[in-house]
């Protein structure tokens, strides 16, 4: 590694964090692990970056953080999952049903599995269509549509959860994942 | 899911995403590399001085039996080095090593540069050492392919960073030069001479390169430059707006319109007519353009992780197909049409390389030429 690549690797982190670091909050749910997950993929970047800075760095990136993201969910006891079968009829006591939901659908994706939200970030928060959304995935589109419906499914059954709405976000750790 | 909680959802994914980032996280990444970097260093180290006992105290020396690319069937390309190379085993990847192919005994020779880059006849290599550390300060030369003899640049330090290109008749070699503070511009070094000359290039401070470099044009007698702009903010990716081409005075002399990259001179097809552009994403694919219109004539689908490496001729493309580590890395001939003409291993499983150079075969040795396709 010289040190023009550090540098522009350097420089890259400093400009792309604040967004990099958002996309890592939506898919881990917790500051702490998201710091982990950023971190490890630009570790990796890092130690590839006379390839990696070259092309798109941040595709590369957002791409390694989805499929770190992923990989991690498949180690066992790394979160905890429960589902439900009704649509939730979520309402709040003084009739901002919106805010209610919102607050409802936080503490539902914080319990979501991690391949499960990464599919609605990349569809929600990031608007990405289903092909780009398929790329990042190595998927087909045709897949992305039935994870995304897949995901929702799971959400729903969440906030019918009577679980979810008495659970209480976590501060740091991995206890709830 | 209805427009209500559509909307809600995208809020909740807002409100989690909505922090800022911690300080200091590229130091924080760099020394997690480290970290990794002298585990693996630990975990290699007992085999790695079994190694260091039986190979050769020269600048040179063998990979396994020499076995790498190739079939059975001569063909006009040979992987000429591999660039930045590394076992799995390895603290990481371009750590002062790279493969070079031995013209005469086919046998790929490791040699201790982090980066190498054979001229077009293959008799000189450009060569990148060092990390710009006290102990290990960064320098680049040109070495005798025949003796192993290098000698070194001297100047523009920033520049000598950076990959490197040699020019199609093998003479010069182009440097891009991009300092933090100052001109930018590029460098052409004489060969033979190692004179360098710089050339300013009037871009505006806020021209976004996207990180490339400069590439020669097939004549030799122009360089080119990939443009792009930011869309929108830090939420989205830089895209690509155009090709802009210099003369060797560094004058603008025309541009093109392009939403993917040029990263190589290798990009142009042989004829100099058209040229492969590289999208965002490997599995989007390259788009065919057209080198005086930058139209698009064609779109050619190409493998996950596959990476352009040059044109077979014409009508063919080849691919890169690199795999993380671990994975076997392969070169595929790939039809304009997509379809997969060959396919060739490249590096024995668990060696990995940052970039792989191609050549001519011809003036191989027949030990030399069972490597070629």
């Amino acid at each position: 590694m010289n040190a023009e690549h550090r540098a522009d690797f350097e420089a890259f982190v400093e400009s792309r964090s604040p967004a990099l670091f958002r996309t890592a909050m939506a898919l881990t749910g917790q500051r702490e692990e998201a710091e982990d997950l950023l971190q490890t993929v630009l570790a990796k970047a890092y130690r590839h970056w006379s390839r990696v800075g070259d092309g798109h760095p941040e595709a590369y990136v957002r791409t390694a953080m989805y499929h770190q993201q992923v990989s991690w969910w498949r180690r066992p006891m790394r979160h905890r999952e429960i589902a439900t079968d009704d649509l939730p009829d979520v309402r709040s006591a003084d009739g901002t049903e919106g805010v209610a939901l919102r607050l409802a659908l936080r503490r539902a994706l914080y319990r979501l599995a991690p391949k499960h939200r990464a599919v609605l970030v990349l569809r929600y928060l990031e608007d990405l269509p289903d092909d780009e959304i398929a790329t990042i995935l190595g998927c087909k589109p045709t897949t992305v549509r039935s994870q995304v419906a897949r995901a929702l499914d799971r959400l729903r059954g969440l906030l019918s959860d009577p679980e979810t709405l008495h659970w209480k976000e976590p501060v740091h750790g991995s206890q709830a994942r | 899911m209805d427009h209500k909680l559509d909307d809600a959802l995208r809020g909740a994914l807002r409100d989690i995403a909505d922090v800022p980032p911690p300080v200091g996280l590229a130091t924080a990444a760099r020394r997690m590399a480290a970290r990794q970097r002298t585990a693996r260093m630990t975990l290699a180290g007992v085999a790695a001085a079994a190694v260091a006992l039986v190979t050769v105290p020269t600048a040179m020396t063998m990979i396994g039996d020499g076995h790498m690319p190739g079939g059975a069937t001569p063909g006009p390309f040979v992987v000429t080095a591999y660039s930045g190379a590394s076992r799995g085993t390895d603290a990481g990847p371009a750590d002062d090593r790279s493969l070079l192919l031995d013209p005469k005994t086919g046998r790929y020779e490791e040699v201790p540069y982090t980066e190498v880059v054979p001229s077009p006849d293959g008799r000189q290599v450009l060569v990148r050492q060092g990390d710009n550390s006290p102990q290990h300060p960064l320098r680049a030369g040109v070495m005798d392919r025949a003796t192993g003899q290098v000698r070194w640049i001297d100047t523009y330090a920033g520049a000598l960073g950076r990959d490197g290109e040699w020019s199609p008749d093998g003479r010069r070699i182009l440097l891009t030069e991009r300092p933090k503070q100052g001109p930018w511009g590029f460098v052409i070094v004489d060969a033979s001479t190692l004179e360098t000359t710089f050339v300013e290039v009037p871009l505006a401070p806020e021209t976004n390169t996207l990180g490339l470099g400069f590439v020669w044009t097939p004549d030799g007698e122009h360089v080119a430059l990939t443009l792009g702009r930011n869309v929108g903010g830090e939420k989205v990716s830089d895209i690509v707006t155009g090709i802009r081409f210099f003369d060797l005075s560094g004058k603008p002399v025309r541009v093109i319109e392009a939403t993917a990259a040029l990263s190589a001179s290798t990009d142009f097809s042989p004829d100099g007519t058209r040229i492969a552009l590289s999208e965002q994403y490997p599995s989007q694919g390259v788009q065919i353009v057209a080198a005086a219109t930058g139209h698009v004539v064609q779109r050619v689908p190409l493998p996950a992780a596959g990476r352009v490496l040059g044109w077979y001729d014409d009508d063919h493309l080849m691919v890169g197909v690199f795999g993380d580590r671990g994975h076997e890395a392969t070169l595929q001939i790939v039809g304009l049409d997509g379809s997969v003409m060959r396919t060739v291993r490249l590096l024995d499983k668990g060696i990995d390389a940052q970039r792989v150079y191609l050549g001519s075969s011809d003036g191989l040795s027949p030990a030399a030429a069972r490597h070629s396709f």
